[in-house]
């Protein structure tokens, strides 16, 4: 008996819930809001970092928010606690880097490159070495100068492939660096290297003297110095007062805090514990951008895509008018609006439209044509469609959430695609053996530099490819061969033409089917100004400051 | 159940040509929590049957322009990040808890019953290493075990369906084997082996008939955990594979958007909520009516 009552009680507690709130007004708002926030992103096509502050009541603007003032705690969360603080490596949490470190040169925001720690560079006539001179007074938080000579540390640091570190590859074709003078250095390569600055770029300077210690007390020329680390609770990072930008930086203390479920972390947010956070997920960006008092900031299209791959020695896959007609099939605007939720820059060129290297006249090379699909299918043999599967990485995310949409309009020109999520670790052995059919897959070339695509990218290098390009007798020199001539011009010119050329292979071809950019968002409250997310989705805090009283 | 010579020894307190089926169907009748559990049950199973042809929309279908929409007359529940329909989806989903719940209990209760009621009845090496081995399978929680089995064979309906029974088959054999110990000590087991009757035979024939009160409640306690443990499995991402409408991974996904559309997550956990709590209260009534000590008191009353 007791159980029954409470049975029905329970049943009456959840209907009355059930029934009361999708009446609530504030849940329809949301259809409402989303769509235009949707059409700011992609009718203005902006490739730069997208901002935009919704409140959902007009403030007056009471305090003269424009002046930087110092002062002030920012308390934030990136996500999952950090495995390391090494700057040569890429782990979880590493957009924190420029707090605490400084390059060379920087990501513009621009899509290029501007002078950092260095005052000017300069690239060789024969493309082979860069001259860089150093800014003056630039110190370490150790109270030490950078010099010439911690730039040769570093070069060395990066070329040496026995400590396994993430930047070896970039460096590969370096031959180290020379000091001319203590503000003056050459790094020389046995090549040209079209990747050199992407290279210098990510090359985060530290002092010999704080090499042993760098994975747990990180030390670097950045706005902030470090104060302590106590994994699994927070990192706390304090201003240093002999920054080589004088004035900068703004806030007194970043704590930094481990707040690995996406959910938590918006929660903490929206309840004032934390006043910034990375990584938020597309699914609660709809959410944070109508919540009143929070800003979104969105990392520059350019370093990672989301893709369809095909393995081209699997049938019917092999066949390249199958290859086309999927993509044909492909709906980048239904995907904006569903997977994206509205805020997606669709793209079907892997270049940012802000690099040189981008073909403009190539962006419409397929549109979404279920009648040209089924022609091609019909032409291939196959009019009555065929039966496939797609492996996602992941249970759940965007990669998921583009394949169920992709598979009903596959649906429609009788293509029945079956969808197998993964964890990774199962994921990634059948990807690297080339074990599946189709898979559902981000990849990017991480770089600035056009040449970052051919070199790193899991869908474009010509070489340990697991789509099985490099079988093909036909196409596939040819295709190695533009991104060979690409990679070794030094003029701007004819490298676009180039990778011009082998662009087009790679959309007539179609083994990779390039959706829209993956950026990273960051959600922050609107009284924190002047963040800046780089191309590479790391976070600039040097320049931001608080309008809290 | 030809043969319930164990029950005679009850006969004094029976009324006269009542058969134990009459008795605990009677004894059913009158549990009231049991009925309404019986009642759901049969609901949904008619649900699960006739979902195709109750579903207002394909529940794949996304329809253009009606993501999230909070429920109405066209969309009952609302409507999903896709713009499907909930109420289609849940009522297809319907299948897949079923499915997985039917299709593993029965696995479980086969395989758990023929080892339990054999390690029972032979003891031995039979009876040990059996029992240690699902000992082992014990020691592990449900839901850890079923995720470590996924893993390794990777998400998918069968291999949902496999996980949630092998974690079952432990709770199926130790019950068959409990009760068989009892069971062999009584006199018509006796009685069958003095007249020659094969092992087998005794086990099969006149063992497993009265161990199967028990193992019937323990189906309707187990489909309802297996369809709890198909959703939770769903809801880590592990479950069937989208975009098969299944309540867990509708939970789960929901669960982003309960502050904007809480229809998403609300009904997903209602319908488990149901379902679960119809299985156990039908358990629940089985397990009084099927309980011969319990009728015979109900009699005298």
């Amino acid at each position: 008996m007791r159980t029954l009552k409470l049975f029905v009680f329970a049943l009456a507690l959840i209907g009355l819930v059930a029934c009361v709130a999708p009446a609530s007004p504030a849940a329809e708002k949301v259809v409402t809001q989303v769509v235009p926030v949707k059409e700011t992103v992609v009718v203005a096509g902006t490739p730069q970092v997208v901002e935009k502050v919704v409140t959902a009541t007009p403030k007056p603007p009471a305090t003269p928010d424009t002046q930087p003032r110092r002062g002030g705690t920012l308390n934030m969360s990136l996500g999952p606690d950090f495995v390391t603080l090494d700057p040569y490596r890429d782990f979880e949490g590493r957009e924190f880097k420029p707090l605490v470190f400084d390059s060379l040169l920087r990501i513009s925001d621009k899509g290029d490159f501007e002078p950092w720690l260095a005052e000017s560079y300069e690239l060789s006539k024969d493309g082979k070495m860069i001259t860089v001179r150093l800014r003056k007074g630039v110190m370490f938080h150790t109270g030490r100068e950078m010099k010439a000579d911690d730039v040769v540390y570093s070069v060395g640091l990066a070329r040496d492939s026995s400590l396994g570190h993430d930047l070896t590859d970039r460096f590969k074709t370096c031959t180290g660096a020379t000091k001319v003078d203590d503000y003056t250095v050459q790094v020389n390569f046995n090549a040209i290297t079209p990747g050199a600055f992407d290279a210098l770029a990510g090359l985060y300077m530290y002092p010999k003297e704080a090499a042993d210690k760098i994975k747990t007390v990180p030390v670097g020329t950045g706005p902030f110095k470090f104060q302590e680390w106590v994994p699994g609770d927070h990192m706390t990072l304090v201003r240093f007062d002999n920054y080589w930008r004088k004035g900068e930086p703004y806030f007194d203390k970043v704590v930094i805090k481990p707040i690995p479920d996406d959910q938590a972390r918006m929660v903490n947010l929206l309840a004032n514990a934390i006043d910034l956070l990375g990584r938020a997920p597309l699914s609660s960006q709809a959410l944070l951008a109508q919540s009143p008092g929070v800003v979104l900031t969105t990392q520059p299209p350019g370093f990672s895509f989301d893709t369809f791959m095909f393995n081209i020695a699997k049938p019917p896959f092999d066949n390249v008018l199958v290859r086309q007609a999927m993509n044909y099939t492909v709906d980048r605007d239904k995907m904006n609006k569903l997977a994206y939720y509205g805020r997606g820059s669709m793209t079907l060129i892997p270049f940012p439209a802000t690099s040189w290297a981008y073909p403009k006249d190539l962006e419409k090379y397929y549109t979404y044509d279920l009648d040209k699909a089924k022609q091609l299918l019909a032409k291939a043999g196959f009019a009555n469609g065929f039966d496939t599967e797609i492996l996602v990485r992941g249970t759940s995310g965007t990669a998921l959430d583009v394949a169920q949409i992709w598979q009903q309009d596959l649906a429609k020109v009788g293509v029945k695609m079956k969808i197998t999520p993964m964890e990774s670790a199962a994921y990634l052995p059948k990807l690297t053996s080339s074990d599946f059919t189709i898979v559902s897959h981000a990849t990017g070339g991480s770089a600035v530099d056009p040449s970052g695509l051919f070199q790193a990218a899991a869908c474009c290098r010509p070489f340990r490819n697991f789509f099985q390009i490099e079988q093909n007798k036909d196409w596939f020199p040819k295709y190695a061969a533009a991104i060979q001539a690409g990679d070794t011009a030094v003029e701007q010119d004819k490298r676009k033409a180039a990778y011009r050329d082998a662009i087009t292979i790679y959309l007539e071809q179609g083994w990779v089917i390039t959706l829209g950019w993956r950026q990273f968002t960051y959600a922050s409250k609107d009284f924190v100004k002047g963040l800046r997310v780089d191309m590479d989705g790391k976070l600039w805090l040097n320049s931001a400051w608080t309008a809290k009283q | 159940m030809t043969s319930h010579p164990n029950y005679s020894r009850h006969t004094k307190y029976f009324k006269h040509g009542d058969s134990y089926i009459v008795l605990a169907a009677r004894a059913m009748l009158r549990h009231r929590a049991g009925m309404i559990g019986l009642t759901i049950t049969i609901f949904l199973v008619v649900v699960a049957v006739l979902a195709p042809m109750l579903a207002p929309h394909n529940e794949f279908e996304m329809i253009d322009g009606a993501r999230f929409k909070p429920p109405s007359v066209t969309f009952p529940m609302g409507t999903d990040e896709f713009g499907r329909d909930i109420f289609s989806r849940i009522l297809i989903g319907s299948r897949i808890s079923l499915g997985v719940g039917l299709g593993a209990v029965a696995i479980a209760a086969s395989i758990g019953v023929i080892v339990g009621l054999l390690a029972g009845l032979f003891g031995g090496w039979l009876d040990i290493l059996t029992m240690r081995f699902f000992d082992a399978l014990l020691a592990f929680p449900a839901i850890l075990l079923s995720i470590i089995m996924l893993a390794v064979m990777g998400p998918g309906p069968v291999t949902v369906i496999l996980a949630v029974a092998i974690v079952n088959i432990p709770a199926f054999a130790r019950l068959t084997r409990a009760n068989t110990l009892a069971e062999k000590e009584r006199e018509y087991v006796h009685a069958a082996s003095a007249i020659g009757a094969p092992p087998l035979r005794i086990a099969f024939r006149h063992v497993l008939p009265n161990v199967l009160s028990t193992v019937l409640v323990q189906i309707t306690v187990s489909i309802a955990s297996a369809v709890l443990l198909e959703a939770s499995l769903s809801f880590l991402g592990l479950g069937t594979p989208p975009p098969a409408p299944s309540w867990g991974a509708m939970l789960s996904v929901g669960r982003a958007f309960l502050p904007m559309a809480p229809w998403y997550g609300i009904f997903p956990g209602l319908a488990i909520t149901v379902f679960v709590m119809g299985f156990y209260l039908l358990g629940d009534g089985l397990r009084d009516a099927l309980d011969p000590y319990r009728q015979k008191r109900k009699n005298v009353s």
